[in-house]
């Protein structure tokens, strides 16, 4: 999908770099919380679609930065869609921050894409580290092949040197807690959801097989879910789109309601 | 011969006084019988004749003298007097034969050797000096009261003293003897089970004067006490428990002593306190590890030259329990604070927090279920279904997800079943819910303010009240102070409910300043509903204390908190079979009450049930003691149980309903010889000197004993009486009244008269 977009992303990292930190929370200052000024961010709502930034190996941060792929029509479009499906109090903006912020504990839900660039440093390892194990919980998304896998597998080998990365099972309550999912599909991007409507491949590099991860605490519990070799952003970025297959966009918004639901509920 | 013309000595007359049994209207009809007579009388002066005015004057004098006399008698004379009757008195004497007779008093020995040296069939003084006046009938009395010849039965071995019963079973033992007075010696350490009013009206109704001689000293100089403990009947398995210990003590002031708690022999709490004056209350947390009934140990460190050493140690029982308890929280919307409220006891054997969850119109997930049937249909809509939860939490469901049949079922859940109901805030909780004018309302502890403030978002920092320093649910470390600091650093919360006031008889617990001018804003209260708790915790994301950046990974506080207060809130949930004992600790002989309430799963009466109490001794011995339903509390059951042998037992209840035998839970008691004998055994002069005020009698302190005599001779009712004699057929009016007709007969004989 990046290759796809150039100018977009040309676009946003003359901006993102202003807006990264200040974009993360100004949103809540314009919400309705007037009665107290010093309210901390976050509070105007009960659930802020927030999206993790991260420092790349590459470093194409001033590029607008390989955590703000999709940002932040995907977020909006993916609010739209949570808001109107289910009664989920959430705030109808983009949210994202970086890891590093101490208000980041005040998100227990957090996202974040293209993991396979991602070159953490020792501060956001440690930040990362105590955001799950406090309760947080992290949806990563959009990379896909192995090599991307051995870069994110290096990182969160990091983060947590001694937890396993497993397949989550279809019967996890991840997949039922409010759309039943029974079968893990492929979400292409954007160009390659155009072929696929014409007999062409939904996978990217040799990312063939879909696959949902996880990490789990030492209580069971799922701290870490993973979409490698799919692209749920993609699908919510162009789900207005009338070339972007229907198919895809629904099980990504589908499946994408699930893991806040569960997020919030477990 | 006066005693034989006037029928009675001639003391009598000197002291007596007249008086008539005829009425004052009775009286009155006497000059209409007079009247005539006179008028005969004076016919006499009338008469023509022979007759000289000078017969007819002596005729009529002797005539008027012997109708003065029938008229004496026809008026019912009586002479009141106040006699000393010819027989003895009796007094009865009742003798304190409890154990705490054994107590030594500094001057006088032991208070038992007091009875032994005054009541000595040979060289007790007072026994003889009472004997020379009055009967005595002796009385020894501890748990129960009977009568004996001499004190050689006497053995200072009750674990009891009961006095009240000892009054009123030799009030009732010498009813229709002329019965002077009873005496009671004893030190009366116990305060009376039964009211003293009754046993006083009754003793006054029949004129019966108490002398109350008290032994003992009435204040120690020198002595230590574990006065009382307080705990819960029961707790569950990892809560924390809060005993009340009240020491008193005199002759030690600001000294220090080492006060042990051991449970079993393990240490569950130790300290150093300092002695204040007269009493003091401390309130210490303790962590009990073990499961079961269990029975903890108070000890206070000896002091040099304490007086009474066995009032330094008191046992105190309490049963962990180690059930699941079952809470329902239903949220409205997909909220963090239930996904961290589940966390935080997820560790928590004894707690099972199940989830409903709205996540869309008429969509809800359940989490944490037992069963795919339960909460299937959402929120529960029938009382089976609610009751067999322990306690509910609310979060923010806005009223109109909750029918009024809901509702009502809800309020039934706190009042009748006894269940715990925890109002969390959120943007549909309360007032901004749509509570306000709800029956759930009706059952908050706090005030919901008329109108609703959708756009009021406060961050707030929560500070505990002095309630909440010592709450078991909201202490956070291991001491008052260390918790009071803790809730100090916590992060501050936000929310979205203002309330400002509680309902009377709420507690606040939890608050937040607003500013100069306002009340605080009310960030935790609760009240008790019926049997059951409520709290309202108008929070919306008490998570942060889990999150939040500045609380450290390893803290516990989070999960500490939701712990005990859900533990808190279902404490004193009821079961469906329930056994309460009168007392933990008795002494042998003694009888302890058993009271069960049996209901069915929806929580109303059991009745006409088959019901025991099992009674299991340490050797594995059991005693089955049928309970009787109670005459007017459905579902009740009754029974006592007396215990012959000292020892721990174990106590439970057996429900036999349609061939299928349950049993409650266990609950332990103790009994041993001395019961609390050892405790508040300085004399208790208020009651002794009160039943003898009370009484017209007097008290004595054993010192003042040689008066006792003298104050029953000179208020004895039952050797001197008020006798009323009668006076009409006294033997001198008949001679005279004979000796007057005789002279008027011969008067005319010797004069020729007709």
């Amino acid at each position: 999908m990046n290759q796809v977009k150039p100018f977009f992303l040309l676009l946003i990292a003359g901006l993102l770099p202003a807006l990264a930190t200040a974009q993360s929370l100004q949103h809540d200052d314009q919400a309705q919380i007037s009665s107290a000024p010093d309210t901390p961010p976050g509070n105007a709502h009960e659930f802020y679609f927030t999206r993790g930034i991260y420092s790349g190996e590459f470093d194409d941060y001033d590029e607008g930065g390989r955590w703000a792929v999709d940002y932040p029509k995907a977020d909006h479009q993916f609010l739209v869609a949570l808001k109107r499906l289910s009664v989920i109090d959430a705030y109808g903006s983009d949210n994202a921050i970086e890891l590093t912020d101490p208000l980041l504990r005040h998100f227990p839900l957090l996202y974040a894409v293209e993991v396979g660039s991602m070159s953490l440093t020792e501060a956001e390892v440690l930040a990362l580290r105590n955001y799950l194990l406090a309760g947080g919980f992290l949806v990563f998304d959009d990379f896909w092949g192995s090599w991307a896998w051995d870069q994110f597998l290096s990182q969160m080998q990091m983060v947590f040197p001694d937890r396993a990365i497993v397949e989550v099972p279809p019967e996890h309550p991840v997949f039922h807690v409010f759309y039943n999912i029974d079968r893990v599909i492929q979400v292409p991007n954007l160009r390659q959801g155009w072929a696929a409507q014409h007999g062409g491949p939904t996978h990217e590099y040799d990312g063939i097989v879909p696959h949902v991860r996880g990490i789990f605490d030492d209580d069971g519990r799922l701290m870490v879910l993973i979409n490698w070799n799919t692209d749920l952003g993609d699908a919510w970025e162009w789900a207005d789109d009338p070339n972007y297959p229907l198919k895809f966009s629904t099980y990504a918004f589908e499946i994408g309601i699930n893991f806040v639901i569960y997020g919030m509920t477990h | 011969m006066f005693e034989f013309l006037f029928k009675f000595p001639a003391e009598y007359f000197a002291e007596g006084r007249f008086v008539s049994l005829l009425s004052w209207w009775q009286l009155a009809l006497l000059p209409l019988v007079i009247a005539p007579l006179a008028f005969i009388v004076l016919g006499y002066f009338k008469l023509q004749g022979r007759t000289r005015g000078g017969d007819r004057m002596i005729i009529a004098l002797l005539r008027g003298l012997a109708l003065a006399v029938i008229i004496f008698s026809l008026s019912r004379p009586l002479l009141e007097v106040t006699a000393q009757m010819p027989q003895p008195g009796v007094v009865g004497v009742l003798l304190d034969n409890s154990i705490s007779m054994g107590l030594a008093d500094p001057v006088l020995g032991t208070r038992g050797d007091f009875i032994r040296q005054q009541l000595d069939a040979e060289s007790g003084n007072l026994l003889r000096a009472l004997q020379q006046s009055f009967d005595l009938r002796l009385f020894k009395f501890g748990a129960a009261t009977e009568a004996i010849a001499d004190i050689d039965a006497l053995d200072f071995s009750d674990g009891d003293s009961d006095l009240i019963q000892a009054l009123s079973f030799a009030q009732a033992t010498l009813q229709g003897e002329p019965l002077a007075g009873l005496v009671v010696i004893s030190d009366g350490a116990l305060q009376p089970a039964e009211p003293l009013d009754k046993l006083l009206l009754s003793l006054r109704s029949a004129r019966i004067p108490v002398y109350s001689i008290g032994l003992g000293e009435s204040r120690y100089a020198r002595d230590i006490e574990i006065s009382q403990i307080r705990l819960p009947d029961e707790v569950l398995n990892g809560s924390r428990v809060m005993a009340d210990v009240t020491i008193k003590q005199q002759g030690y002031d600001g000294l220090p002593v080492e006060l042990l708690i051991e449970d079993n022999s393990r240490i569950l709490h130790k300290q150093q306190l300092r002695l204040k004056p007269g009493m003091q209350s401390i309130r210490i947390p303790l962590a009990i590890e073990d499961t079961g009934p269990r029975q903890l140990e108070f000890h206070l460190g000896a002091m040099a030259d304490e007086q009474i050493v066995a009032n330094n140690s008191r046992q105190a029982m309490l049963t962990v329990d180690n059930r699941k308890i079952r809470i329902l929280y239903y949220e409205g919307e997909p909220r963090f604070e239930l996904k961290f409220i589940r966390r935080a006891v997820a560790d928590d054997e004894n707690l099972a927090v199940t989830g409903l969850i709205r996540t869309a119109d008429a969509k809800y997930y359940r989490v944490g279920i037992e069963s795919s049937e339960e909460l299937r249909n959402g929120f529960p809509i029938t009382r089976d279904e609610l009751f067999a939860y322990d306690a509910i939490i609310l979060g923010s469901v806005e009223n109109s997800l909750l029918s009024r049949e809901q509702q009502d079922m809800i309020v039934e859940f706190v009042s009748e079943r006894g269940g715990g109901l925890l109002m969390l805030g959120g943007r549909h909780a309360f007032t901004e819910g749509g509570y306000r004018d709800s029956v759930l309302h009706g059952i908050s502890p706090v005030i919901m303010p008329d109108r609703a403030q959708p756009e009021f978002n406060r961050r707030i920092k929560i500070q505990p009240t002095a309630a909440a320093w010592v709450h078991p649910a909201l202490i956070l470390d291991d001491s008052s102070e260390k918790s009071i600091a803790r809730w100090l650093t916590l992060p501050p919360l936000t929310m979205v409910n203002p309330i400002r006031r509680i309902k009377p008889g709420a507690t606040l617990l939890l608050s937040s300043p607003a500013n100069d001018r306002d009340d605080p804003y009310v960030a935790m209260a609760w009240h008790r509903y019926g049997r059951g708790k409520v709290v309202a915790f108008p929070v919306q994301n008490s998570w942060l204390w889990q999150m939040h950046h500045e609380i450290d990974l390893e803290d516990q506080t989070h999960e500490l908190l939701w712990r005990q207060l859900l533990r808190w809130l279902v404490e004193s949930v009821p079961r469906r079979l329930n056994l309460e004992l009168s007392a933990q600790k008795i002494h042998v002989g003694g009888v302890i009450k058993l009271r069960s309430e049996v209901l069915k799963a929806d929580f109303s009466a059991q009745r006409e049930a088959q019901v025991r109490a099992v009674l299991t001794a340490l050797d594995g011995s059991e005693q089955a003691i049928p309970l009787q339903p109670h005459p007017s509390l459905p579902g009740v059951y009754e029974g006592n149980l007396a215990v012959a042998e000292p020892g721990d037992y174990l106590a439970q209840v057996e429900l036999d309903a349609s061939g299928q035998v349950t049993r409650s839970g266990e609950t332990r008691f103790l009994v041993t010889r001395a019961g609390d004998e050892y405790f508040a055994s300085e004399m208790n002069e208020k009651l002794l000197r009160r039943i003898a005020d009370e009484s017209s009698g007097s008290f004595f302190r054993a010192q003042e004993v040689d008066q006792l005599v003298a104050a029953l001779d000179s208020n004895s009712r039952g050797s001197r009486r008020l006798l009323r004699l009668e006076l009409w057929d006294m033997p001198i009016l008949f001679l005279l009244l004979v000796a007057l007709l005789c002279a008027e007969w011969g008067y005319r004989r010797w004069r020729s008269l007709a």
